[in-house]
């Protein structure tokens, strides 16, 4: 019997009612408490005008007290019910839309508004953790449910302000919008951008950013002039939804940001492939607040620079912290020039191990295979944690060891 | 009751009053600092906050003789998710096998760290690598006490931000991501702090809270009673007021440079989590930069509380001591002209209602019970009074609970909060009192200078499976 879904749904409303039934008789035995002691009224206005001052002020202050612990268990109750009810509905949602969404199930179940919010959620949560190969799938099975359109009767402003959907339903709307990128969403998304709530436009340019839809850059911009302040969060979220590639459009406000937000920025721009970035990483290297920070850029320049950015590493060789020294080398290591090989030579005597290891690790990547100085080196090691880390280093290059 | 009696007497009904319209009011703050929070949150619309732009973050697990909770605290800290993490164990001279624990339950073998000398900390004897975790490093030095610990891996470590936590706790896993998103959103954030929860009565499995629930030991239903107090609304209203002034050194995030810049924790002393804090406040305005610590609600960790009385009482009088430390080491924060929030209100406050609340106390006692034996008082009448102090503490409490139910809905089960309310009325007859003398042994060792070691708690790691 338990297997027939009607009866288990029965069973949990069953439930749930058990749950109300015993809040409804802690309230109504907390109500003749309260009773007893109205009742008792009038012998306690006696007893406390018989009373001094402080103590009466005192009876007085209890009995606001403990109205004010009443009222907070009641709202602790409103608070619990309104938390069952929610969650099975919830569960409900879930059970018949998860495999609706996840393409396991057939079906195509009609979309209730009640169930806009949890759907929607599901859909998010679904989507952000899918692999690639599978995002294709979802967003055609998404379509097919018609949750494009529910983003767009949600988005879509109604005639009445008085009751515009709530912020947290649009920003939802504004966030599963990111991967529908249909003209009319679009749409919807650069008329949001114009919200007087922050929330609301910064989202929409995220979406924006991460539909790569046209122009949009002029979101970006547009987004951080209004809100300047909010330059952190604003780098932050479209740094996620766009990386490295539109990091000369933050330019202006990099000062602002803080120093690894920007190092992440760097990070992004680091992976990337657009060299256009290069004259920004270099003018930020001109001045850097950080080593952390030159860090990153020194490891951008090794990535996307060629030839010419060489002269923006080489000064780093000799700098005063032998942690830049060693991302100098590591960056003129990924950019690839032989030349270079002598300028890091002088890093392989430097007193810490960990940056011999990887002035070599930087000398492996540029020479070829029986280079000298790595083997002399090889020989030369005393202290046997580096040559074993050497030799694994040679060994990962196919280098040579005997 | 005659002149001076009266005066006195009013002058304590004074306090408490003081007292209570303070609290009630950092309840009102708690409250509307909640509402919006949890608004935001809601309107992240299901986003992940995981955002791909979080500072890399070195997590310091300072540890003492924690051999029976060290393997499952550090199991829980590697399944954070968190996207560039460095976990760095030091044990800290311990007595019993948690080296040779750690040594063989992660493999690890030794490793020349570069290790930085910026802040002083006892001879680091060998810095080990984990052979199965690429991001775990084992710090092995002298015993120097828990401070001391984790200034040595504050010297090892590599990242900006660094979190410490206590070797007994577990972090819920998206506990990191959380408690950075003030570093990513203003710049001037310098420390966050997150929630610390009782896990006594909690079953965990594999570094992992599976089931929630109120323990079976009174002293420990006590004591989650008095946590949820102190986290859910006290430090949610300092946090908004820019007054907090203790970020717990179970589960705290620090910007780096700003503790280096403040000479790290202080190895003599014992409340070392609030003694930095008001520290790196003193840094930060001498050095005229603006700051910003911040109290997020819903990062939690999980953390075992004393179940044994003697346990329970060192623990009290230790931190009472570190309170007296801290707010007399860095004294000159008090009305200081650039001192804000914190030398104005916070400050103030503490002296008033933490550190000098067991002495009012003690002596509100001996004074009603002079009152009583000289017969200027009526049992009935200091019965009224005692009464108005109980629901007070009993409202708090409440109040502690339903912001609970806002956070974190469902957590407590209805059978559990009833249990909390019910040890909420209770604890004003003996842990109160008890809390009382304990505090007042912490100040007089305090006096004295007695020496005081880390480590005096011992875990049972019942709940850990």
């Amino acid at each position: 019997m338990l297997q027939n879904p009607s009866s288990e749904q029965f069973l949990s409303h069953f439930e749930l009612l058990k749950h109300l039934r015993s809040i409804l008789k802690k309230i109504v035995m907390l109500f003749t408490g309260v009773s007893v002691i109205f009742l008792q009224l009038p012998d306690l206005v006696d007893f406390i005008s018989s009373q001094a001052g402080i103590f009466k002020i005192a009876i007085f202050a209890s009995f606001v007290l403990f109205g004010l612990i009443l009222l907070s268990l009641v709202i602790l109750s409103i608070a619990r019910i309104r938390f069952l009810i929610n969650r099975r509905h919830i569960e409900k949602v879930e059970a018949i839309w998860l495999p609706v969404l996840e393409g396991v199930s057939e079906e195509r179940p009609p979309l209730l508004k009640s169930q806009w919010s949890h759907v929607l959620h599901l859909w998010v949560d679904l989507r952000a953790k899918s692999a690639s190969e599978n995002a294709a799938r979802l967003d055609k099975l998404a379509r097919e449910v018609g949750l494009d359109d529910v983003i767009f009767a949600i988005l879509t402003p109604r005639g009445y302000s008085v009751f515009s959907r709530p912020i947290w339903l649009r920003t939802l709307a504004l966030t599963a919008a990111q991967w529908f990128p249909s003209k009319r969403v679009i749409n919807n998304l650069w008329g949001a951008l114009a919200s007087n709530n922050r929330g609301i436009a910064l989202r929409a340019c995220t979406s924006l950013v991460s539909l790569q839809a046209e122009n949009y850059e002029k979101a970006v911009i547009k987004i951080l002039f209004r809100f300047p302040e909010q330059a952190p969060t604003i780098a932050a979220e479209i740094g996620a939804a766009g990386g490295g590639r539109i990091l000369h459009v933050l330019e202006p406000f990099l000062d602002r940001l803080p120093n690894y937000t920007i190092t992440n920025f760097i990070s992004l721009a680091e992976r990337s492939t657009d060299k256009s970035l290069l004259p920004l990483i270099i003018e930020k290297l001109h001045k850097y607040s950080n080593s952390e920070e030159a860090g990153s850029l020194l490891r951008a320049i090794g990535n996307l620079g060629g030839y010419e950015q060489r002269n923006e590493v080489i000064p780093f060789l000799n700098h005063d912290i032998p942690f830049l020294r060693i991302q100098a080398a590591k960056a003129l290591g990924r950019i690839g020039d032989l030349s270079d090989i002598p300028l890091i030579i002088p890093l392989l005597s430097d007193e810490n191990w960990w940056f011999r290891y990887r002035a070599a690790e930087a000398i492996v990547n540029l020479g070829g295979k029986n280079y000298t100085y790595l083997q002399q080196m090889l020989n030369n090691e005393k202290d046997p944690t580096v040559s074993d880390i050497l030799r694994h280093v040679l060994s990962e290059k196919d280098w040579s060891t005997t | 009751m005659n002149g001076l009696e009266y005066w006195i007497f009013l002058g304590f009904l004074i306090y408490i009053v003081a007292c209570s319209a303070s609290y009630l009011l950092l309840n009102l703050v708690a409250f509307d600092t909640l509402r919006t929070y949890l608004q935001q949150k809601r309107t992240q619309g299901g986003q992940s906050l995981n955002n791909g732009n979080e500072p890399p973050i070195s997590v310091i697990v300072p540890a003492y003789n924690e051999g029976t909770t060290i393997v499952s605290s550090l199991r829980s800290i590697l399944q954070l998710h968190y996207p560039r993490l460095e976990v760095i164990v030091v044990n800290d001279g311990s007595k019993d096998n948690t080296l040779d624990v750690l040594l063989s339950e992660f493999e690890f073998q030794a490793f020349p760290e570069n290790i930085s000398d910026s802040i002083p900390c006892a001879e680091i004897k060998q810095v080990y690598l984990s052979r199965i975790h690429k991001n775990l490093k084992l710090v092995d030095k002298a015993n120097g006490g828990k401070a001391d610990a984790i200034n040595a891996g504050i010297n090892v470590c590599h990242s900006p931000l660094f979190c410490c936590i206590d070797a007994d706790s577990i972090l819920e896993p998206d506990g990191l991501v959380r408690i950075v998103q003030p570093f990513l959103n203003h710049p001037e954030t310098i420390a966050t702090g997150g929630t610390i929860r009782i896990a006594n009565g909690c079953t965990a499995k594999d570094g992992r809270i599976t089931s929630k629930g109120v323990p079976s030991n009174f002293l420990a239903i006590f004591q989650m009673v008095e946590y949820l107090r102190a986290f859910l609304f006290g430090r949610i209203a300092w946090s908004r007021i820019k007054g907090l002034m203790i970020v717990s050194g179970a589960f705290g995030l620090f910007r780096k440079s700003t503790v280096v810049d403040a000479g790290g924790y202080t190895a003599n002393t014992i409340g070392e989590d609030m003694e930095l804090i008001l520290r790196m406040y003193r840094t930060m305005i001498a050095q005229d930069k603006p700051f910003r610590v911040e109290f997020i609600p819903d990062a939690v960790c999980w953390t075992e509380a004393p179940e044994s009385l003697k346990v329970f009482a060192s623990q009290r009088r230790r931190w009472h001591r570190g309170l007296s430390e801290s707010l007399t080491l860095n004294r000159s924060l008090l009305f200081g002209r650039k001192s804000g929030t914190i030398g104005w209100v916070a400050f103030p406050f503490f002296i008033l209602f933490e550190w000098l609340s067991p002495f009012v106390e003690l002596a509100g006692y001996i004074f009603t019970a002079y009152l009583l034996l000289s017969q200027q008082l009526s049992i009935l009448d200091a019965s009224i009074i005692y009464i108005f102090a109980i629901q007070l503490s009993v409202l708090m409490s409440v109040v502690s609970l339903l912001l609970d139910e806002f956070t974190f809905p469902g957590s407590t089960s209805m059978k559990g909060v009833l249990v909390l309310i019910f040890f909420a009325f209770l604890e004003s007859f003996g842990y109160r009192q008890l809390n009382m003398v304990y505090k007042i042994q912490g100040s007089i060792e305090w006096l004295r200078n007695t020496k005081h070691k880390w480590g005096d708690m011992t875990r049972t790691g019942n709940w850990q499976k």
